[in-house]
């Protein structure tokens, strides 16, 4: 069974390097099973501030989304081909009810380096109008649903770990990412919320492999 | 390493035991234990592991807890969680545990622990504990299985002693046992006072220690006293009747901050007092026939004040237990009896948090069978079955068989398996909590619906922008479709051991044990508040196996020295941890690295507090120099879990664990005056060991205390 596995890989990687050889003038990375990990660190993008001294709770200062491109790795505009956005702990993908284009996201259990590709069995959304809440959003929001627990005590948010989230960008490639902490130089106190460190892997060839 | 050695030192003395090998001259004095079938057994043909603590031995240490007294036995162990102290029974923590005096149960839990130091040692006659589940015979509560305490009986004559200790952080206690007889009447009466000063353990700037610095104590101030009495007087040949009667009152000082730093003093109080007449009848030589009430009550009150004498808090608590139980034994044949018991029993509680300050009462009706059969001196066999109408709750249904079987008179197998169950609590069924601190709401399943349509009044359920509806969960509507009824919590339980005398004077008892538990109560949300947090209830989830061994091996090294080790090796854990292991799994971040790694199943350490390996030695000389009696002990706790820190809700790294240590303690006595003075001085603790760190503390270790008792017979 494993040697089988060793053979179609290894046929799979010479037919690789076969076409590779052939667009010798594409970019780097762009081998599947061969792209580079990213880290994006202190990616700035509090929640708004709230005031807690009302029932119900009221927004005090509202903050901005951050939009961020994996084809471009950086921020960047909201006008610009974004994929996905932040605020506070609250993710949102570029399609249905959060944007203009069809950016979909699941999240998945697993290692991040071991998801070779997308699994067949992965069942993307966007973000959606719902009877539940207000939005589904893709990637869920709230405690235990999606990328983090928030812990009642502490009063931080912690990402689970093995929660690996897969991205269709806004034009239909496949990223995945794994977030590891969402305070500043990784330090976790209240105070420092609101940065997100990640690690992400895109595929620019539209294929289902990373 | 300490460990090894210790282990190596024990194992080293067995050595010096077995080669030496001591001729049988130790008196063997017929045991008996009544709490296996309800009726008076030799130890020997019991077919349930059973931990039977004498009142010798509980003399051995002067414990005056009764708690420090069963945490020295193998399997019972003492367990520190988030809301306080309790015995652990085969894993499973105080609450499953049911607790009784001469076989009526205690009351009064809080958080579901009893406080044990309601119970004064100084009464009782011997501790039987049964392990495993024995609803069988008692009903709720007996999972993991049954401590029965046994007070003292009257004695023939006139006897009267008294006793005092004294102990460190001024702690005195004060008792005496009269007992007296004429003709056909028999009565007892044991009296105990009880006060000290408490002590404080908090982390100082150089470490941790006992410490005066900080507000309040970890143990306050408390005075108590207790009374008990049996009385008995025998009508005829064929009846006689009995009276059992206790009091006990204790008064506690404390002090605290506010969450302002503001000094609160409170006053809390806690009273208990039970009856329980019974009438024996022996209708012919086949047929027995006996009839028990019993009725107790329990108060507890706290009462804050801030500096200016303005209450800043008070609460109640009030729980009321009525029981009659009728018990047929017939002697089928001169091997075989059939027991029929039935039962009706009313228990109600009131307390602050519950719905409304009155009792809320339910209604138990029981009848239990069992069959006894000693068909030969090889084999020993009791099946039983008990059923459980009420109120609260479906119908239960608790079978149970044993055995017991001699391959040669120096081995014994032994095996259970049965039923328990424990009966959702009146704080499950009627909660109605509001915290202040937080915000959130838990509601009893009995008051879902009108708690949550005071929320809702209120406007204090979140809504949903979307539609317009407020935010509720499945479980409410769960729990409503159910009537607020849910299930009690379930075990199945399987004991399988030996009893092995491997050599003369040395007898080796193994036991391996596993618990089936199932529908688990956990408090889960039922709806989104405006606040962002939640309102709560309680539903039957989880499921938790618990299984290990236990060994315990004895040995007389002469008839004056005796020598014992005993040792547990526990697994507690989720069943759907395990299966979520082996499905999806759960996975950890690596703290170097933060990338995330699947956590080995081997890796997943259970449930919190509890210890896989534990143990105890102990050595105890009679008159081993000029009538001096002495003895010492040493306790070994290995690591337990007491935290998540990598975020997946389960244990799997070392960073969760305590650190493993062990307690030693030792005494010595002396008898005067032909045996009628006995003087004891001894140490509990002797290396001083207290456990606190930031965020995990054992208030029952004070460290070092010194004790002195003083006991006389007249």
């Amino acid at each position: 069974m494993n040697t089988l596995k060793t053979i179609k890989l290894f046929a799979l990687a010479i037919l690789f390097i076969g076409l590779n050889s052939c667009n010798s003038d594409d970019e780097e990375n762009q081998q599947s099973g061969n792209l580079e990990a990213k880290r994006i660190e202190n990616f700035e993008a509090p929640g708004d501030v709230m005031d807690f001294t009302t029932n119900p709770p009221t927004v005090a200062e509202v903050r901005p989304f951050r939009y961020f491109s994996f084809s471009e790795g950086i921020e960047v505009e909201e006008t610009a081909n974004w994929d996905i956005a932040f605020k506070g702990s609250l993710i949102k993908v570029n399609g249905g009810v959060s944007g203009d284009a069809q950016a979909e996201a699941t999240v998945v259990t697993g290692i991040f380096n071991e998801i070779d590709s997308v699994p067949d069995t992965a069942t993307f959304n966007t973000d959606v109008a719902d009877t539940d809440s207000s939005v589904s959003y893709a990637i869920p929001y709230g405690s235990g649903n999606g990328w983090y627990t928030f812990n009642m005590d502490t009063h931080l948010y912690s990402p689970i770990p093995g929660k690996v989230i897969l991205i269709k960008t806004h034009d239909g490639k496949y990223a995945k990412m794994e977030i590891l902490s969402y305070y500043k130089d990784l330090e976790s106190t209240i105070v420092n919320g609101g940065y997100y460190t990640f690690n992400y892997v895109y595929q620019p060839d539209g294929s289902v492999n990373f | 390493m300490k460990q090894y050695l210790l282990i190596g030192f024990i194992f080293f003395s067995f050595h010096l035991i077995t080669s030496q090998e001591k001729k049988k001259d130790t008196v063997k004095l017929e045991e008996v234990i009544i709490t296996a079938t309800k009726s008076k057994r030799q130890l020997s043909n019991v077919t349930v592991p059973v931990t039977l603590i004498k009142q010798k031995d509980i003399k051995q240490g002067a414990a005056l807890s009764l708690q420090s007294v069963l945490g020295e036995y193998t399997g019972l162990e003492i367990s520190t969680t988030a809301v306080g102290a309790g015995i652990q029974l085969q894993g499973l923590e105080s609450d499953y545990t049911l607790i009784m005096i001469d076989g009526q149960p205690v009351v009064g839990r809080l958080n579901g622990t009893l406080d044990l130091s309601r119970l004064s040692v100084e009464n009782i006659a011997q501790i039987e504990v049964i392990n495993g589940p024995s609803s069988v015979l008692y009903g709720s509560e007996a999972l993991a299985g049954v401590i029965n305490i046994i007070t003292k009986k009257p004695k023939k004559g006139f006897n009267l002693s008294i006793g005092t200790k004294i102990s460190s952080f001024d702690t005195y206690n004060v008792s005496s046992t009269t007992s007296f007889s004429k003709n056909k009447f028999q009565a007892n009466l044991s009296t105990n006072y009880y006060t000290t000063q408490g002590y404080n353990i908090a982390s100082t700037e150089e470490g941790y220690s006992l410490s005066s610095e900080y507000y309040g104590k970890t143990v306050s101030p408390h005075y108590n006293q207790s009374y008990n009495s049996n009385i008995k007087y025998k009508l005829n040949n064929k009846i006689d009747l009995g009276l059992g009667l206790r009091f006990f009152k204790e008064d506690q000082n404390y002090q605290f901050l506010e969450s302002n730093l503001n000094p609160i003093h409170g006053v809390g109080s806690v009273s208990d007092w039970n009856i329980s007449p019974t009438i024996n009848y022996k209708i012919n030589k086949k047929l027995k026939t006996s009839a028990k009430f019993y009725f107790t009550n329990y108060n507890s009150s706290t009462d804050e004040f801030r500096q200016d004498n303005s209450l800043f808090k008070g609460t109640f608590y009030t729980e009321k237990y009525a029981n009659l139980e009728i018990k047929n034994d017939y002697n089928l044949t001169s091997k075989t009896t059939l027991t029929l018991g039935l039962g009706y029993a009313q228990e109600g509680v009131a307390t602050s948090n519950l719905i409304d300050n009155d009792l809320h009462t339910a209604n138990n009706k029981y009848s239990f069978l069992q069959y006894v059969a000693d068909y030969n001196k090889k084999f020993n066999l009791v099946l039983g079955v008990r059923f459980d109408k009420h109120d609260a709750y479906e119908n239960q249904f608790n079978p149970k068989a044993s055995f017991l079987y001699r391959f040669t008179p120096n081995f014994i197998l032994k095996g259970s398996i049965g039923r328990g169950f424990k009966k959702p609590t009146f704080k499950q069924l009627y909660y109605n909590y509001f915290s202040n601190a937080i915000g959130l709401n838990v509601f009893g399943t009995m008051y879902v619906q009108e708690g949550l349509q005071h929320l809702l009044d209120a406007d204090e359920i979140a809504t949903n922008i979307e539609t317009g509806e407020p935010v509720i969960y499945d479980l409410y509507y769960e729990i409503i479709d159910r009537n607020g009824k849910i299930e009690p919590e379930s075990s199945i339980g399987k004991n399988l051991g030996f009893k092995y005398t491997a050599i003369p004077n040395t007898v080796v008892d193994v036991n391996f044990f596993r618990n089936d538990l199932k529908n688990l109560i956990e408090f889960n949300p039922i709806a989104l508040k405006t606040n962002g947090w939640y309102a709560y209830s309680s539903e039957n989830v989880s499921r938790v196996l618990s299984q290990g061994a236990t060994v315990d091996i004895k040995t007389y090294l002469s008839n004056k020295i005796k020598i014992s080790l005993g040792y547990q090796y526990l697994e507690v854990k989720d069943k759907d941890v395990l299966d979520k292991l082996d499905g999806e799994g759960i996975y950890a971040q690596n703290p170097e690295t933060l990338s995330s790694y699947r956590v080995n199943k081997k890796d997943y350490g259970g449930l919190l507090y509890r210890s896989k390996h534990t143990a105890n030695f102990k050595f105890i000389a009679q008159d081993f120099y000029k009538g001096f009696d002495g003895n010492f002990r040493i306790i070994y706790k290995g690591r337990s879990g007491y935290k998540d820190v990598n975020n997946n809700e389960i244990l799997d790294v070392d960073e969760e664990y305590t650190k493993p240590y062990s307690l030693v303690n030792a005494s010595i006595s002396k008898k005067l005056f032909n045996k009628k003075l006995r003087i004891q001085v001894g140490i509990d603790n002797v290396f001083d060991f207290t456990y606190v760190t930031a965020d995990y503390t054992i208030a029952s270790l004070p460290g070092r205390t010194y004790f002195t008792t003083i006991n006389y017979k007249f």
